[in-house]
C-alpha cells in the first residue's frame, strides 16, 4: 500500500501596502510667572545704619523682598538694580543699596550672591521634573547708611524697583 | 496556477503638509480640526488605477517628543479626526484615522486629512516637539 503524503504549502502573501510618514509638530511657549513679596526695612532710627539681609533670617519687623518664579524653560534669570530711592510723601528721601540671594524655592536654603551677580542677573535652572514647573526665588536685601537717615523727617518712605526677568524659548 | 486578485498599482501618497499645532500654552489643550486648512495634515492620494479600492489607515503616536530633553507631549486622535476629500464629488468623508476606511480611487487625486489634539501638561517643558504619523495604504480586496 502506497501512502502518499500531500504536502500543503501555505503561502503567506503580504498585504500590498505602502507607508507614508507625515510630520507632527508643536512648540510650547516659554512662560515665567513671578510672585512678589515686598521688602521691609522696618523702623529706622536716624543716624543709625539699617540692613535687611537677603534671606529669611531678618528680625521681626524687617523682611527681605522675594521674587518667586515658576517657569517651564531651561532657565529663568532675574536682574535687579544696585540701589533704590525711598521717598517720603511730603518730601524727603533715602537711598538704599540692594543685595540679593537665591534659593530653589521660597523657604529653601539661600545662597548669597555678589552685587555684580545681582546686577548681571541670577539664573535659575529647570529642575528636571516634568510633572512640576521649575521654581526659583530671589531674595532682595538692602542697606541704608546712617548718613542717609541722619536728618530724615519722620514718616513712611516707599520706593520701587524694576526687576528684569528673562527666560529662553526652551 | 495561482492567481492573485487585482491590486491597485501605482497609487501614490504624497504629503502636502504635516499636522502642525503651532504654538501651544502649557496646560491648554489644542484641537486641530479637519476644517483647519493651515494646520491639518494633508496627503494627496493619486490614483494609479481608476476604480481600484484601497484601504487607508493612520498609525498615530501617543505623544510628541522634545528631542533635546526627551520630554513628551501627549496627543489624542478621535474617531472623527480622519477625512478624505473627493474633488470628484466635492465631499469630505470623515473616518476614524486609527480604524481606517476604504477609498475607491477616481481619476482626480483625493486628499486625506488628519486632525488631532495636543494636550500639553501644566508643567509642559517649553520648546519644540515633534512626532511622526504613518499613513498606511493597503488593498483590502486581497
Amino acid at each position: 500500500m502506497i501512502k502518499r503524503l500531500l504536502a500543503l504549502a501555505l503561502v503567506a502573501l503580504p498585504a500590498v501596502a505602502s507607508a507614508q510618514s507625515v510630520p507632527t509638530t508643536a512648540t510650547v511657549l516659554a512662560v515665567v510667572t513671578p510672585t512678589i513679596t515686598d521688602m521691609n526695612f522696618g523702623d529706622i532710627t536716624p543716624n543709625v545704619a539699617q540692613t535687611v539681609t537677603a534671606d529669611a533670617a531678618n528680625a521681626a519687623g524687617k523682611s527681605a523682598g522675594i521674587i518667586a518664579l515658576t517657569f517651564n524653560s531651561s532657565t529663568a534669570t532675574v536682574k535687579i538694580p544696585a540701589s533704590v530711592t525711598l521717598n517720603r510723601t511730603g518730601g524727603g528721601s533715602m537711598s538704599a543699596t540692594l543685595s540679593c540671594g537665591s534659593a530653589a524655592t521660597v523657604g529653601g536654603a539661600v545662597t548669597s550672591q555678589t552685587a555684580a551677580a545681582c546686577a548681571a542677573g541670577v539664573s535659575f535652572s529647570y529642575n528636571g521634573d516634568a510633572t512640576k514647573l521649575a521654581t526659583g526665588a530671589l531674595y532682595i536685601g538692602g542697606s541704608i547708611a546712617a548718613t542717609e537717615s541722619q536728618f530724615a523727617r519722620a514718616g513712611i518712605y516707599n520706593g520701587s524697583i524694576v526687576a528684569t526677568i528673562t527666560n529662553p524659548a526652551n | 496556477m495561482l492567481s492573485f486578485p487585482a491590486v491597485a498599482r501605482g497609487q501614490l501618497a504624497t504629503p502636502l503638509q504635516g499636522l502642525s499645532f503651532g504654538s501651544l500654552i502649557a496646560g491648554v489643550s489644542d484641537h486641530v480640526t479637519l476644517q483647519d486648512a493651515p494646520r491639518r495634515a494633508e496627503i494627496t492620494l493619486s490614483p494609479g488605477s481608476t476604480n481600484a479600492t484601497v484601504g487607508v489607515r493612520f498609525i498615530v503616536p501617543s505623544s510628541m517628543v522634545q528631542s533635546a530633553t526627551g520630554a513628551q507631549l501627549p496627543l489624542a486622535f478621535g474617531a472623527g479626526d480622519g477625512g478624505i476629500y473627493d474633488p470628484n464629488t466635492g465631499k469630505l468623508t470623515v473616518f476614524d484615522p486609527q480604524a481606517g476606511t476604504t477609498v475607491r480611487l477616481k481619476n482626480k487625486p483625493m486628499t486625506i486629512y488628519l486632525a488631532g489634539t495636543a494636550n500639553p501638561a501644566a508643567a509642559q517643558r517649553a520648546g519644540p516637539y515633534s512626532a511622526t504619523v504613518t499613513l498606511l495604504i493597503t488593498n483590502p480586496a486581497q
